[in-house]
């Protein structure tokens, strides 16, 4: 690990409004951004980042898959409380979630059952009452399956 | 024991159990300032942090400016590694609630970033299908049906599975599928609805069509086209016996969620039907030959990129490497989620087949970033249905409407403004929106910034305000690799001798020069006095690579001029004491492939 934690050496050098604006004007026409995104470049360099995005995922830690499920189930509750929260129709709702789970990588996410604690948890972010779960299109459809009890345990956990 | 024995010990597990307590609620949210390089961000770049996430704003093709999310590690390895610039953060306290609340709501954030984008892409695919279906297409082309090869049938292991499937659901389960799907088609096509359950006509057509089409390789016995396929590259090493195992347990999995998904009520699922499927017969094939096999994982979306330098090239391949090592050996240790993993093994095998395709062939490498799933598209035949052509204009008139409207909300929402919405002003109203006002905001976070504040919008100025208006428990600086690098020298070396022959590019032993760090002959960012000095002697050194480059005009198409008078205009504020131009470094030349 390269990391190595030192004291303040140099601190962003304080610059009157006047040399900033200079500054900020001479560089404005090469400015297209604060940042580019690396890895959508076309040098070589995009190749290695492009790599680098998944396999540095969790800082430090090789266990990558973990990395993604974390951030999968953040984003499984943020769309189910938008969900909860909106007037969303069940089918766009789920195909949001099938949105997210490709992008972590996962194909099948019916047999994620995080999915479904993710999901509670939403819905408790939401503000829905316990026994309103239930009455919610999508989620009425669950509580004849064990998907239901992950829902409510990542309810009642939150 | 003695009572004050007794007393020291209660007192002590006391102070123990405060200083637990506190540690369990140390939450901070930490402000990052890069300070600035040549190129795109040459007024520095700002990000936050919450835990080991960074999030921040970037500039994407199609000038969008989006948010992002990424480990620290990540952008670490990027910024401070191989763009070689300092980092700054500021830490400011947060209790546990805050921290929770700032990171759902820029979750959010990111999620509804995300579904705008889907919904602009779903609106262009849907465009795109009317178009063909007006004109009378006899065909679709649909992702993941590519994976396959129709024309070879009786492949032993699609066989196996289709007996699988008639085991454990019956020997007519897939023949009443596809007299389902058949009877939906034809009432698709005869009645088109707009919406059903919020689902577009087309999404529904496209699912109900790769149903059909997956039945009909099931049924047939296809196999995986053998393009589609990588991994019987020299070097590969064969299976071990615990390799072996895993991977029949995996193949079990993958089984087990065919039948699965076949039972599901998901109107999505044809798509994970079939790259699972194609999986499955990736994996045969794998415990078949005895070597790791996977799915090509690039989309239509890649990108492709040349690389022609030898050690380039020689670098990548080393680094892809080492990546798809670590990625089998995270696979074939994943006991949880083994599909994620086996994800992330699919990306990195792709990505190395990329790279050794452009060292053996000299072929463009395809470049897409995260985690992908294979999804290479196939025809898909609708020479069976006739579509209202008259319903199917209306559609297309709606939906050429709303791709306009959404095209033109998203470019307005996610555009980029130099001043009023970059990578500071973005950031402050992520964090600001996540509470009602700014008095919540301020008691919440301990101080408050608008993007209208002063000059915040840049980002070296909004680094010195945050650091002015929010309560700030601790510092962290990141020297660039170079500073980083020079630090490192023996302290028995002649300093003088160290700093004269690392000053300059010419004799440094830290750094190469790169074509995209523009032409310059000294760094600066290690030095204040001799700045206008160095700078002066940066800017003569661009003048004579424009010279060079009008000379090279006819050869180059203007390269080294545009690099000439790019290295020009960055030694300008070297004469005033500024400091933007530091160097890059190649991935090839960084000490660990990633950190």
């Amino acid at each position: 690990m390269i990391e190595s934690l030192i004291e303040i050496k140099e601190e962003p050098m304080r610059i009157s409004k006047t040399t900033a604006i200079f500054l900020m004007l001479m560089v404005s026409s090469f400015l297209v951004g604060c940042s580019i995104s690396y890895s959508t470049g076309k040098s070589s360099d995009s190749i290695s980042a492009s790599s680098d995005s998944i396999s540095a995922s969790s800082d430090g830690d090789d266990n990558t898959a973990a990395a993604a499920i974390n951030n999968y189930a953040e984003d499984v509750a943020a769309a189910t409380m938008h969900y909860a929260s909106s007037t969303d129709e069940s089918g766009q709702f789920l195909q949001t979630i099938a949105n997210i789970a490709r992008s972590h990588g996962i194909v099948d996410w019916e047999q994620v059952k995080l999915t479904f604690t993710a999901m509670g948890k939403g819905l408790k972010q939401a503000g829905v009452e316990e026994e309103t779960i239930s009455t919610l299109a999508y989620f009425d459809t669950l509580p004849k399956r064990a998907d239901y009890l992950l829902v409510l345990k990542g309810y009642r956990q939150s | 024991m003695s009572q004050s024995a007794v007393l020291r010990v209660f007192l002590l597990a006391c102070l123990f159990w405060a200083v637990s307590a506190q540690a369990e609620d140390e939450r901070t949210l930490d402000f990052i300032y890069v300070n600035a390089n040549t190129g795109e961000s040459a007024g520095g770049h700002t990000a936050i942090r919450l835990g080991s996430t960074v999030f921040h704003y970037q500039f994407f093709p199609q000038g969008r400016f989006l948010l992002v999310r990424e480990s620290w590690s990540h952008f670490r390895y990027i910024y401070n590694e191989l763009r070689n610039r300092s980092i700054f953060i500021v830490r400011t306290p947060l209790k546990p609630a805050v921290y929770a609340k700032l990171r759902n709501h820029l979750t959010g954030l990111l999620m509804v970033q995300q579904q705008d984008l889907n919904q602009l892409q779903d609106a262009e695919t849907q465009l795109n299908y009317l178009t063909q279906l007006i004109a009378g297409a006899d065909y679709l082309e649909i992702e993941a049906v590519g994976l396959f090869d129709r024309d070879r049938r009786n492949d032993e292991s699609m066989d196996r599975l289709h007996q699988i499937i008639q085991q454990q659901l019956g020997d007519d389960y897939l023949v009443q599928m596809r007299q389902q799907v058949e009877s939906k088609l034809v009432d698709l096509a005869v009645e088109p609805t707009r919406l059903s359950s919020g689902i577009p006509w087309v999404q529904r057509l496209q699912a109900l069509l790769l149903e059909r089409m997956f039945i009909q390789f099931v049924e047939t016995g296809a196999s995986l086209a053998e393009d589609s396929i990588f991994g019987e590259s020299v070097n590969t090493p064969e299976l071990t016996a615990n390799e072996r195992q895993i991977l029949e347990r995996y193949r079990k999995k993958l089984i087990a969620s065919v039948v699965g998904m076949l039972q599901s009520q998901r109107f999505d699922r044809s798509a994970p039907l079939m790259l699972q499927t194609a999986r499955y017969l990736a994996v045969d094939r794998s415990l078949e030959t005895g070597i790791l096999l996977t799915l090509d994982p690039f989309s239509l979306r890649a990108n492709p990129v040349t690389v022609t330098q030898k050690d380039e090239l020689h670098g990548l391949q080393v680094q892809l490497q080492q990546d798809a090592i670590q990625a089998q050996h995270n696979f074939f240790n994943e006991t949880v989620h083994p599909d994620i993993a086996y994800a992330i093994l699919e990306s990195s095998m792709g990505r190395l087949h990329e790279i050794e395709g452009a060292m053996f062939y000299g072929r463009p490498v395809r470049v897409e970033p995260g985690i992908l799933l294979p999804a290479r598209k196939g025809r898909v035949s609708i020479a069976d249905f006739s579509f209202p052509r008259a319903r199917l204009s209306v559609f297309f008139d709606e939906t050429k409407v709303k791709l306009s409207q959404l095209k033109q909300q998203i470019g307005q929402r996610y555009t980029y403004d130099l001043i009023a919405q970059n990578c500071a002003t973005e950031l402050l109203r992520a964090v600001n929106s996540a509470f009602i006002d700014p008095t919540a905001g301020q008691q919440a976070l301990g101080g408050w910034l608008t993007p209208d504040d002063g000059l915040v919008f840049i980002p070296n100025q909004f680094y010195t305000q945050i650091t002015a208006h929010f309560p700030t428990q601790k510092r962290e600086y990141f020297p660039s690799r170079r500073l980083r690098q020079l630090e490192q020298f023996d302290e028995n070396e002649y300093p003088l001798l160290i700093g004269l022959r690392e000053s300059n590019t010419l004799s440094s032993t830290l750094y190469t020069p790169r074509i995209e760090d523009t032409p310059f002959l000294f760094f600066t960012d290690d030095t204040l006095l001799l700045r206008p000095v160095q700078g002066a002697a940066n800017l003569l050194w661009g003048v004579v690579h424009s010279v060079g480059g009008v000379l090279a005009l006819p050869v180059d198409r203007g390269e080294r001029l545009h690099q000439g008078l790019r290295g020009m205009f960055y030694s300008l504020p070297e004469l005033v004491f500024g400091n933007i131009r530091k160097g890059t470094y190649g991935f090839s030349e960084t000490t660990t492939a990633g950190p």
